[in-house]
């Protein structure tokens, strides 16, 4: 039977719940190996565990978030209507397809977010992670009410945004929630660059808008775990106060800290991400 | 019209301080359950690869001192924030005759019940 180390659970649902607000992701990425490598839990055990912190980790930068006006709540629960079928067909497919292939295919896909996450040579449309671009004025009256604003005290700024794309963001969440369910992660990877980069979302706003639909997603996968009985009291209980105060350090660090910084952070948590991914389709990180 | 827009502003901004408060509250409720559970299990002691404890009997597991029921109680609550979330803006855009954010809402909510359904059936 598998010792508790509090302590040792306390400090990676901290640095999980750290990295996984400040960027918007759930965190699960860290969670999951540190659980089974460094701590000796069953995979499934610390799956069904780092799901429920997943929800917890995100409600809480979302309170943050919310309150801070970053969150754009329509399109989140927009995109959730197409990420919910797709987390749940994702869990269904999950028995069915070659789990090394799905990790290296995923892989090579984060790398490939990374790469178009890389600022390039500084040219005025590249302004888009503070700026949004106008979109053409018959498309957008279809999707006004999807728009945001916000006010950013980096740069003290109010930041009126129109959100582009929406369909094509619906599409890709259906596919990143499958993906999401199929790899144990939250998803918050994929659905950053993609409101980021197709529907020219500020960065600020698509991390706090993918926090909260973190919460609905990995909600429904949370409930699966927890009703075939892999999720234990005891295991999820020190994890929790520990991705509490990571959280909402890591929320109250990412309204403060420039848009620039935040995306050279998520380019290497991608590229680290990537790596992980991998080296487990080739089976070098361990069970 | 920008008045239209400035209202619907405003009213958006409303809904987000209202979750925010909601999603503080329903956070501290069930840290204070799972942290009292944790403090209950270090001083009792016991199996550490105890489950969930049932919904039926939580609330004799709770009056029992039980520190799983506790976790359990915390967990739940974290568990169902996210269809509060879906609920309250459900409840706010109907009151804003926003159809467009309505309907949205009415096909989440109908997915995580069929959902919900589904798991338990």
């Amino acid at each position: 039977m598998v010792d508790i180390n509090i302590w040792a659970l306390l400090g990676t649902g901290f640095i999980a719940g750290l990295i996984g607000s400040l960027l918007g992701v759930g965190g699960g990425i860290l969670m999951v190996p540190a659980m089974t490598l460094a701590l000796g839990f069953p995979m499934q055990v610390a799956v069904g565990s780092s799901l429920i912190s997943i929800v917890i980790n995100a409600c809480t930068a979302t309170s943050v978030y919310i309150r801070s006006h970053l969150t754009n709540l329509k399109l989140a629960l927009l995109l959730a209507t197409t990420l919910v079928p797709g987390a749940f067909v994702g869990g269904m497919l999950a028995s069915a397809f070659s789990s090394p292939v799905l990790s290296f295919l995923f892989g090579i896909l984060l790398f490939y977010v990374a790469y178009t996450m890389i600022p390039k040579r500084p040219r005025k449309k590249r302004a888009s992670a503070e700026t949004a671009e106008p979109v053409k004025e018959h498309e957008h009256a279809l999707h006004a009410w999807l728009d945001g604003s916000y006010h950013d005290p980096a740069i003290n700024e109010d930041i009126n945004y129109q959100v582009h794309r929406p369909g094509i963001g619906m599409l890709t969440g259906f596919f990143s929630g499958v993906l999401s369910s199929l790899l144990g992660v939250g998803g918050g990877a994929i659905n950053v660059p993609v409101m980021n980069l197709l529907m020219k979302v500020p960065i600020k706003a698509a991390i706090a808008t993918s926090s909260l639909l973190l919460c609905i997603t990995t909600m429904t996968g949370s409930l699966i775990f927890a009703h075939n009985g892999y999720i234990y009291p005891y295991i999820v209980a020190p994890l929790i106060p520990g991705i509490y105060v990571g959280a909402r350090l890591g929320a109250s660090l990412a309204h403060r800290v420039r848009s620039a910084v935040l995306i050279r952070i998520f380019i290497v948590f991608v590229v680290i991400t990537a790596v992980l991914m991998i080296l487990k389709a080739f089976n070098l990180l361990g069970k | 019209m920008p008045e239209q827009i400035d209202k619907f502003h405003y009213e958006v901004q409303r809904l987000n301080s209202r979750v925010g408060r909601t999603l503080r509250v329903c956070i501290a409720i069930s840290l204070l359950l799972i942290i009292a559970g944790l403090i209950m299990f270090i001083i009792q002691g016991g199996e550490a690869m105890t489950g969930l404890t049932p919904v039926s009997s939580l609330p004799q597991e709770l009056m029992r001192l039980n520190p799983a029921s506790f976790i359990t109680a915390g967990l739940l609550l974290i568990l169902f924030m996210p269809a509060l979330i879906i609920c309250m803006s459900f409840a706010h855009f109907i009151a804003l005759k926003e159809r467009r954010a309505v309907i949205v809402c009415l096909i989440l909510i109908i997915m995580l019940a069929l959902s919900f359904i589904f798991i338990w059936a």
